[in-house]
C-alpha cells in the first residue's frame, strides 16, 4: 500500500493544511520539504511512496525536481503528483512526459486534494 | 497642388465681378454660390453651409464690413473663411476687415492666379482648424471617459473593500473564539493558526486600501504627540517575526530608545511593518533585513530599511511607491501584495510632514528611508 508522502512546497501554511489533510483524512504518513534541494536530499533519504511537488520553488523550478527524482535509481519509483498554480505554464502531458503520475490544480479544497491524490495514485497503481 | 475643393459664397452688387469670380472657381472645381447683396448672403449662410466666403467692401444698403460683423457674430460661423474683396487704393479698409476678423483680400481687378492660391489658403486654413477643433474634441471627450472610469473604480474599490471587511472580521472574530473555547490538539491549532494567518494578510490588504483612499481625501485621522520609534520598530519586528523565520531570513534591529517623532504610533507601526514585509519578501532564505533608527540631517529623526534582497531595476525603482505598482519577485508571484503597501507608506509619511525614499542596488539588496521632525 503507497503511504508515505513527501509534500515540497515553500509556502509553510499550505505545508501545514496539506500536511494535516493527508495524515487525518487519508490516513497518510506525511513529510514536509520546502525548497527543491531539501526535496530531493528527503526524497533518498525517506524513500515515500508518493510526492506531491509544488512547481514554483524558491530554489528551482518543480520541473528540476522531477526530472532530478525520475533520473535516479533510489527515487525512480516514487509516484510524483503536481500542485499547480493555474498560472503554470506547462501542460499536463508535458509533465507526465517527465514522469508525473498526475496533476492536481491550486487553490485546492483539503479534503479534494486527499481524493484526488488517492484518484491518481489507484490510477498508476491499481 | 492638389486642389481642395470647397464649397465658396461669392457676394457682390457688381454682376460681371459675380460672374468671372464663379467661372474661375468652377473652372477648378469648387462649388459656387453667389449673392447679390449682404441680406441675401446671410440668407444663405444661415440655410447651407460654406467653407469660404468672399465679400465686397463696398455694397449699397449693406456693405461688406456690416455682413463681416454680423458674420463674425454667429458662434456657428466661426469656421468660415472670410476674404474681404476691394479696390486697389482701399488699403486702410483692408487693415479695418482683417481686424474684424477677415481671413484675407482680394483686390480688383481679380488675377485668375493669385485668386486660386488665396481660395486654397484659405481653405487650407479652415481645414485644419476643423482638424484642429475635432482633435481638442475627442481628446476632451477621452479625458472625460477617463475621469468616469476613474472615479468608477474608485467607487468600485470602495464598495468591495467595505463589503470584504465585515464578513472577513466575522472569519477572524470566529477563528479567535475557537481558538479561545475550543480544546485542540496540536494539528488543530495549527490549521486554526494558518488560517488566522491568512484572514489577517487579507485583512491589511484591505486595511491599506481603505487608508490609501482615506488618505486620498484626507479623510484620515491621525494623532500627533511624541513616539519613540524604538517602540514602533518593537512591534513591527514582531508583527513580521513569524514571516522572517519561515522565509530564512535573518532580522537585525538597531533603534535605540529615545528615538522620539511626532506622530501617530499605530500609523507608523503599520508603516514600518509594511516595509519590513516587503524587505523580508524580496530577500532570499539566508539573507538579512536590518532596520536602524538613528538622527538625520536638518532636526529629522531617520529609519532605515535594509535588505541583502535582489534589488530593484532603476526602471521599477522610480515607481515602486505608485498605486498598484508591483515588482516582480525573482522568485515568482507569490508576494501577497496588493501593489497598495508602499503607497500607503507614503501617504502616511508625508502626512506627517516627512519624506521617504528608496535606493537600490541590483545583487546587493534595498534600503527604504524616511525621516520624520524629531519630538
Amino acid at each position: 500500500m503507497s503511504s508515505h508522502i513527501l509534500v515540497i512546497d515553500d509556502d509553510a501554511d499550505l505545508r501545514v493544511l496539506v500536511r494535516v489533510a493527508l495524515a487525518r483524512l487519508g490516513g497518510y504518513r506525511v513529510d514536509t520539504a520546502r525548497n527543491g534541494a531539501e526535496g530531493i536530499a528527503a526524497a533518498k533519504s525517506l524513500r515515500p511512496d508518493i510526492v506531491l511537488l509544488d512547481m514554483t520553488l524558491p530554489d528551482c523550478e518543480g520541473t528540476d525536481v522531477l526530472r532530478s527524482l525520475a533520473s535516479d535509481r533510489d527515487t525512480k519509483d516514487i509516484i510524483v503528483i503536481i500542485l499547480s498554480a493555474s498560472a503554470s505554464r506547462r501542460s499536463e502531458p508535458e509533465l507526465a512526459e517527465l514522469g508525473a503520475a498526475g496533476v492536481i490544480a491550486k487553490p485546492f479544497n483539503p479534503p479534494t486534494l486527499v481524493e484526488r491524490v488517492k484518484t491518481i495514485v489507484a490510477r498508476v497503481r491499481p | 497642388m492638389e486642389t481642395d475643393l470647397g464649397t465658396i459664397l461669392v457676394v457682390d452688387d457688381d454682376r460681371m465681378s459675380t460672374m468671372m469670380l464663379t467661372r474661375v472657381l468652377t473652372s477648378i472645381g469648387h462649388s459656387v454660390t453667389s449673392a447679390s447683396s449682404g441680406k441675401a448672403a446671410l440668407e444663405l449662410l444661415d440655410s447651407k453651409a460654406f467653407d469660404v466666403l468672399i465679400l465686397d467692401c463696398l455694397m449699397p444698403e449693406m456693405d461688406g464690413y456690416e455682413v463681416l460683423e454680423i458674420v463674425r457674430g454667429k458662434p456657428a460661423l466661426k469656421d468660415l473663411a472670410i476674404i474681404m474683396v476691394s479696390g486697389v487704393e482701399d488699403m486702410a479698409s483692408v487693415v479695418a476687415c482683417l481686424e474684424l476678423g477677415a481671413r484675407d483680400y482680394l483686390n480688383k481687378p481679380f488675377d485668375p492666379a493669385v485668386l486660386r492660391a488665396r481660395i486654397q489658403n484659405a481653405l487650407a486654413q479652415k481645414r485644419s482648424r476643423e482638424r484642429e477643433a475635432k482633435l481638442y474634441a475627442d481628446l476632451a471627450a477621452n479625458y472625460e471617459k477617463l475621469r468616469e472610469l476613474e472615479s468608477l473604480r474608485d467607487n468600485l474599490i470602495h464598495m468591495i473593500v467595505h463589503d470584504l471587511r465585515v464578513p472577513l472580521t466575522n472569519v477572524i472574530g470566529g477563528l479567535d473564539m475557537l481558538s479561545t473555547i475550543a480544546s485542540l490538539d496540536t494539528d488543530a491549532k495549527e490549521l486554526l493558526s494558518l488560517s488566522h494567518r491568512g484572514a489577517n494578510t487579507l485583512l491589511s490588504l484591505i486595511n491599506d486600501l481603505l487608508d490609501v483612499k482615506r488618505m486620498e481625501s484626507h479623510a484620515l485621522v491621525f494623532e500627533r504627540r511624541p513616539v519613540d520609534l524604538a517602540d514602533v520598530v518593537n512591534a513591527a519586528c514582531e508583527n513580521v517575526a513569524f514571516l522572517a523565520t519561515d522565509e530564512g531570513v535573518k532580522l537585525n534591529k538597531d533603534a535605540p530608545a529615545g528615538s522620539k517623532v511626532m506622530g501617530d504610533a499605530a500609523l507608523l507601526t503599520r508603516v514600518v511593518t509594511n516595509l519590513l514585509g516587503n524587505a523580508v519578501k524580496f530577500t532570499p532564505s539566508g539573507g538579512e533585513v536590518t532596520v536602524r533608527a538613528r538622527p538625520g540631517p536638518d532636526g529629522s529623526m531617520e529609519l532605515e530599511v535594509r535588505d541583502t534582497g535582489e534589488g530593484i531595476p532603476e526602471d521599477a525603482l522610480v515607481h515602486v511607491f505608485e498605486r498598484f505598482y508591483q515588482v516582480r519577485s525573482k522568485r515568482g508571484t507569490r508576494t501577497n501584495a496588493s501593489g497598495l503597501g508602499l503607497t500607503f507608506c507614503k501617504m502616511a509619511i508625508e502626512a506627517h510632514g516627512g519624506i521617504i525614499f528608496a535606493e537600490s542596488t541590483l545583487g546587493v539588496g534595498s534600503s527604504f528611508v524616511f525621516r520624520l521632525a524629531r519630538a
